[in-house]
């Protein structure tokens, strides 16, 4: 495999605002790459960036081992990129066969009509050739935009918060569908997010920002359990800091007890750290010697989450089945089933990422 | 922390790259906007010079003869319009804008229509309805015979007339004023103890000020740059002395000299307007609709009645009435003289229409392909043509026209050729004033529908391979049909209206109704004035027509 997308040290400002700080990541050929953040992050104007919409003032872009900016400036419409854009941004007085066929003009029209109803039915729109799009549903022009996107066969599709503008159900049946399709023409793809759930259900890698900067370039499982730093912690998924003391090479101890990791953690015995707890690596059991006081809890239908009181008076989520009912400041037996230890320094907070630096 | 979170590049400035940036804009249609914007600002920019390098000699005469009169005539000329206007404008901008009358909806649209009726028109009615054998005077004679001949072309006649014509600009300000401010605030007076009157004058008229003041100048504005109707009544304004210097006492250089002073007024009103634009805010505290109208009752509603009826019958129905009759008398006599001038006029407006609406497209797709300050400033000073009154103008374009002649004369003479006032008489060069003039009405058509197109379709596009024309034919142009008509109707009808570019620059043989009502209402033919008018008010009900159906959304 070989690196499709090889994004290198590339800075953006719009006059002193430093809006993406020396990001570098690759995306190879095939694999749907992912950018999650809160708003504001730096997210969009990265993607901008790649698509050419935007210069960049430091670091290079390839596409498909061709420079498209750094020492020279290649245009949007010479990177072999499609691009679905939040708003689809379907042309309005063409229907949806033309609006595919808008940049395929250059084909023969046998080809061009092959072309189309190929497209047509892989996004299941057959039959929806003559409408205007907005005769069309959202997630039917989602779909018309993608198929639009995907008639030039570009190297990289990119797409800019393309489930935003649909409702919750449509989001998920349409984030599989889209990943599916993309997966079997082996489409090399890059989307933006603001949702993780979208981010994990649709992208082989994920790389988190934050204030502009790259926090982590990884697998969806890894950014979940392995967070490279405490802002990625905060930002994916839920969980809280306690404290906790390196006690031998794979050992700490902390308000949970003793945990045994795996591999190294190449830190000395005696080492003050933060050790992160995901509210599932918390269990409910009534025998457990460890137990905790309720202090709020929160119904999600199939489990509870229970925000907990331990003893030294740390606080720690926890995600039980929602049959495990129990009132507000009673007293449970927990047990902590934690698989990956995540440790940060002792000064770390979750809250980290949540205000940039000016 | 685990990673560094903050990349610092080396020194404290970001090297942001210009170079870059520019290469992936095309700069072509930046240059094309410096283009227009230059063109646009080279008539004013000439007739500011002649301030700044007067002529002694002209400058005394002028002084002595012609500039007290000017002043004090102008003067008086303003200090009338703008009460009368205000008066009328924000009275009945309120009653149709926030109360709740018989006829209220009617009036809303009808008392827009005299904006169909150019000034000029009003003029040469008014002075038919109040001539010695009129319908007035000749009922006033039969009263008291001892009544002579009572003249209204005076400062007040002239005053009264242009009120009739500009009133709207006033009426609409304050209308969208009184409807967005809701009725809240009203309310709120309402319930601290104030009567309705009350609360008007201490809440509504207040909150509508900026609106009002707007208004006002674009009444001044306008008022500065009529030359028709104070032709028609032959009271002398900077527009008619500009004529009069250039046309009757043929020289050039004393009409630039009063043209740049004109220029002056004209631009203090402009700045003043602008600053006055954004003041204005449109706070919506709760939108207004029929249940929460003021309820006008007994007298006060018949009282409302009246005071619309009247200005829309004074406005609007008495000219047409009378047009009518004139009209039906001289279509007895003659009627195919007309079919020339009409077809002129049409031409005319056309070509203007055209060039206009190329040109507003042209600079409106600049603006959205590179946005920034300086297409900003670009747009502006080529929109800038608008606030120039017609004899202004068309002074600025003769001056470089009649160099340009005399220097290609020189040139080409050698090679004996003969090309002597090839471009100040021709034709391209009065629709080159047209555009200039007229662009502002185009292009605000175009831009605002550009702007109702999200950029990413322009983007779409380019990931799509279309770029520059390719772009602006498939993409845009289909798009923006309903604003590119709208802007061409808004152009042709101006032109169509226009009288004093036309007067001083057509070329022979290119006579147009406006030009034929300016010629027929100074030999006092009235009846043969009627029917071009006629059609000239006709073919303004269009964009007055636009102008209704917006104002209601």
């Amino acid at each position: 495999m070989t690196a499709l997308l090889e994004v290198r040290n590339i800075d953006k400002y719009y006059d002193q605002f430093h809006a993406v700080k020396n990001v570098t990541f690759n995306l190879e050929e095939g694999e749907i790459g992912c950018l999650l953040g809160p708003s504001g992050c730096g997210k969009t104007t990265l993607l901008r960036t790649i698509a050419g919409f935007e210069d960049i003032a430091g670091g290079s872009i390839a596409i498909a081992d061709q420079l498209v900016a750094g020492q020279r400036t290649v245009p949007p419409e010479k990177r072999n990129i499609g691009m679905v854009f939040q708003d689809y941004a379907l042309f309005p007085h063409l229907t949806v066969s033309e609006n595919i066929a808008f940049g395929i003009e250059n084909l023969s029209s046998g080809e061009q009509s092959k072309r189309i109803a190929e497209l047509l039915k892989t996004v299941e729109l057959d039959g929806s050739g003559d409408k205007y799009p907005h005769e069309l549903s959202g997630g039917q022009q989602q779909r018309v935009a993608l198929a639009r996107a995907l008639a030039p066969e570009p190297k990289l599709l990119l797409m800019d918060e393309p489930f935003s503008n649909l409702d919750v159900a449509l989001r998920e049946t349409l984030s599989t569908e889209i990943r599916e399709i993309l997966k079997s023409r082996s489409i090399t793809a890059l989307m933006v997010t603001h949702n993780q759930n979208e981010a994990f259900a649709m992208a082989d890698k994920v790389g988190v920002l934050s204030c502009g900067s790259m926090q982590q370039w990884d697998t969806p499982h890894s950014i979940y359990h392995q967070p490279s730093n405490p802002v990625v912690a905060g930002f994916v998924g839920e969980g809280v800091f306690i404290d906790a003391t390196i006690v031998s090479r794979n050992t700490l101890k902390c308000a949970l007890g003793e945990l045994q990791s795996d591999i190294k953690l190449n830190l000395e015995s005696g080492t003050q750290a933060k050790l992160l707890i995901r509210p599932e690596d918390v269990t409910h059991d009534d025998d457990s010697p460890y137990g905790a006081k309720i202090i709020a809890k929160t119904f999600r239908g199939p489990n509870i989450l229970y925000k907990l009181r331990l003893d030294n008076g740390e606080e720690i989520l926890s995600l039980v089945p929602s049959h495990h009912l129990h009132a507000v400041g009673q007293r449970i037996g927990i047990y902590q089933e934690v698989e990956d230890l995540v440790l940060f320094p002792a000064d770390s907070s979750m809250t980290e990422g949540d205000s940039c630096p000016v | 922390m685990a990673q560094e979170i903050t990349h610092k590049s080396a020194g404290g400035k970001p090297p942001v790259s210009r170079r870059m940036e520019i290469r992936i804009k095309s700069p072509a249609w930046f240059a094309l906007a410096g283009v227009l914007a230059l063109v646009a600002a080279t008539p004013l920019l000439i007739i500011l010079s002649h301030l700044l390098s007067p002529n002694q000699e002209i400058w005394s005469h002028l002084a002595e003869n012609v500039l007290g009169t000017l002043a004090v005539n102008t003067v008086l000329l303003l200090i009338c319009i703008i009460p009368l206007t205000a008066i009328s404008g924000v009275g009945l901008g309120w009653l149709t804008g926030a109360c709740e009358f018989p006829g209220r909806k009617f009036f809303s649209w009808a008392l827009v229509l005299p904006f169909a009726i150019p000034p000029y028109v009003f003029a040469f009615v008014y002075l038919g309805i109040f001539d010695f054998t009129g319908p007035v005077q000749s009922f006033i004679r039969s009263i008291f015979p001892a009544i002579g001949f009572i003249d209204i072309r005076n400062f007040c006649g002239v005053s009264l007339i242009l009120s009739l014509a500009f009133y709207p600009y006033v009426y609409l300000m304050s209308r969208s004023a009184f409807m967005t401010q809701g009725r809240t605030a009203i309310e709120a007076a309402r319930t601290l103890g104030l009567s309705p009157g009350k609360a008007f004058f201490k809440v509504a008229l207040p909150m509508a000020r900026p609106f009002i003041a707007a208004g006002l100048v674009l009444v001044c504005m306008e008022s500065l740059a009529d030359f028709g109707a104070v032709s028609i009544f032959n009271y002398d304004t900077f527009t008619n002395a500009i004529y009069k210097a250039w046309f009757g006492m043929f020289s050039l250089k004393s009409a630039a000299q009063l043209s740049s002073i004109l220029a002056i007024i004209v631009l203090t009103a402009l700045v003043t307007e602008q600053k006055m634009r954004s003041r204005m805010r449109y706070t919506e505290a709760g939108r207004s609709n029929k249940t929460d109208r003021l309820q006008l009752s007994g007298p006060w509603k018949w009282l409302a009645f009246a005071s619309c009826s009247t200005m829309f019958f004074l406005a609007f129905a008495l000219p047409c009435i009378k047009l009518m009759q004139w009209g039906i008398e001289a279509i007895e006599t003659d009627l195919t003289r007309y079919l020339e001038y009409g077809l002129n006029t049409l031409l005319l407006g056309l070509a203007g229409a055209a060039i206009t609406t190329a040109a507003a497209l042209a600079l409106s797709f600049a603006k959205r392909n590179d946005p920034g300050p300086l297409m900003n400033w670009s747009t502006r000073i080529a929109t800038l043509g608008y606030a120039l009154p017609g004899t202004v103008l068309a002074v600025g374009i003769f001056i470089p026209a009649a160099w340009l002649d005399s220097n290609l004369a020189t040139l080409f003479k050698p090679l004996g050729l003969n090309t002597s006032n090839m471009i100040q008489g021709s034709l391209g060069l009065m629709i080159a004033a047209y555009g200039i003039r007229f662009l502002a009405a185009g292009f605000g058509a175009v831009d605002s529908a550009i702007q109702r197109i999200t950029p990413s379709i322009g983007e779409a596009a380019r990931t799509l391979g279309a770029t520059g024309m390719n772009m602006l034919l498939r993409v845009y142009i289909p798009m923006l049909k309903k604003g590119l008509f709208t802007g061409a109707i808004l152009v042709l009808v101006d032109v169509m209206k226009e009288m004093p570019i036309t007067l001083m620059m057509r070329p022979f043989g290119w006579d147009t109704l406006a030009v034929k009502i300016y010629e027929y209402t100074s030999e006092g033919e009235w009846e043969f004035a009627a029917v071009p008018a006629i059609i000239l008010i006709l073919v303004g009900l269009f964009p007055v027509m636009l102008l209704t159906r917006q104002m209601d959304k």
